[in-house]
């Protein structure tokens, strides 16, 4: 044995998450091993955008929103999804949404270029016959830290030449905690009135 | 009593067993230590320039970072020029293609200003600005340049391009360029039928830093 704790997270819930050595999505979850057992980071996630529900995308529209995260964040995993704006259901994102993601601080995207979000698309079931799967987020094959200032630049861009589009982004990540120091304390005694996580 | 110790009853105030995970207390540990040591070696990484600047490897040119290639032309960059135009089409709703080029390989590139007229042909109807009778479109692969992927107006002239705002359109090596007109529902009684529709895209391509 070599004595580590057994991780106990939401990983461990998905019944179709195997170990197995051919699986990209269970390896991606072995790689953030490192961040599954820290305790100083907490989930954190970031809708784009971020004031409604879902955007909407006129034809031939591009827009472009700026995300600020906690600087020494990871970004460990994107989801998207884009609604049919009659029936508000789930349809596949290919042809329809494309997404570019670029680090503000440093201007070094993600992708080289806009790719289409059918491959940040969690295939939440929208055939009856899918509907046996699980919603997983796409795990990046390595976390990506987010550096200061702390924020990303998101582009969506609908692709489809005639037909609007409710479309929304899911970004994932782990921020560190706020350590909170004595003279903090002094000033305010009981920071769970605040709101705030602390470490000790 | 040491102040930290005071903030220990948060955790006792969960029920026996149970864990607060809103306000843990548990002290960081060797996988934290692990990933703020990786976050420090990053950010003394960017202090340095840059990945580019700590690490081998690199193939193609180093411009000055004051002076970017795509807001400043470089000495080693290729200006390009290229235009296009068409018969005004005689169908509406539909999404005529009125030029395309590609970025060559080995090179960035940007677009510095384009031109999108119609002109009339011996004192025809004319395009009335904003109308909706024709409707430019400039696209780069598969997506829309932001904000221009349905303009009413005509874009600058032959004399005098259209800039674009706080510099230019970046592009990759191999991007697809294309600029698109569709005459608008009703555009085709108010225009000259043997109008044509000019669109010109400039730039330079700058050898991929």
């Amino acid at each position: 044995m070599n004595g580590l704790v057994n991780i106990v997270d939401g990983f461990c819930y998905d019944l179709f998450l195997r170990p197995s050595p051919t699986e990209y999505y269970t390896l991606a979850a072995g790689q953030m091993e490192v961040f599954r057992r820290a305790q100083s980071y907490r989930p954190r996630w970031y809708t784009v955008p971020d004031a409604d529900q879902v955007m909407d995308l006129a034809a031939y529209q591009t827009v472009e929103e700026q995300v600020r995260i906690l600087a020494g964040s990871f970004l460990w995993g994107i989801s998207a999804s884009v609604l049919d704006p009659n029936t508000l259901m789930q349809v596949n994102p290919a042809a329809r949404l494309a997404v570019k993601i670029t680090e503000g601080g440093t201007g070094i995207p993600l992708t080289w270029d806009f790719i289409s979000a059918y491959q940040y698309w969690a295939k939440r079931p929208y055939a009856a016959v899918a509907r046996a799967f699980p919603h997983r987020p796409i795990l990046l094959s390595q976390p990506r830290l987010i550096l200061e200032p702390g924020y990303l630049n998101v582009e969506m861009a609908n692709t489809t030449t005639g037909n609007l589009i409710k479309a929304q982004l899911l970004l994932l990540a782990m921020e560190p905690c706020i350590l909170i120091q004595d003279d903090y304390t002094e000033c305010h005694p009981d920071p769970r009135a605040l709101g705030r996580r602390v470490n000790t | 009593m040491n102040q930290m110790s005071q903030l220990r009853p948060a955790a006792e105030a969960c029920p026996a067993g149970a864990i607060n995970l809103q306000f843990r207390v548990k002290p960081p540990n060797e996988y934290d230590h692990c990933l703020l040591r990786e976050t420090d070696f990053w950010r003394a990484v960017v202090r340095a320039g840059g990945i580019g600047c700590v690490a081998q490897g690199r193939k193609g040119p180093v411009y000055d970072p004051a002076r970017p290639p795509w807001i400043t032309m470089p000495s080693q960059a290729v200006r390009y020029q290229k235009m296009g135009s068409i018969l005004l089409p005689a169908v509406e709703g539909v999404d005529n293609l009125v030029l395309s080029f590609r970025v060559p390989a080995n090179y960035d590139a940007v677009i510095r200003a384009l031109v999108g007229i119609f002109v009339p042909v011996g004192g025809g109807l004319g395009l009335a600005e904003g109308s909706g009778d024709l409707v430019w479109r400039l696209q780069t692969n598969s997506v829309y340049v932001k904000d221009y992927g349905a303009v009413t107006t005509s874009l600058g002239d032959l004399s005098s391009p259209h800039s674009f705002v706080g510099g230019g359109i970046r592009l990759r090596a191999n991007s697809l360029v294309r600029c698109w007109v569709r005459v608008g529902v009703g555009g085709l009684a108010n225009l000259d039928p043997l109008g044509r529709i000019i669109c010109i895209v400039m730039g330079w391509n700058y050898p991929a830093p």
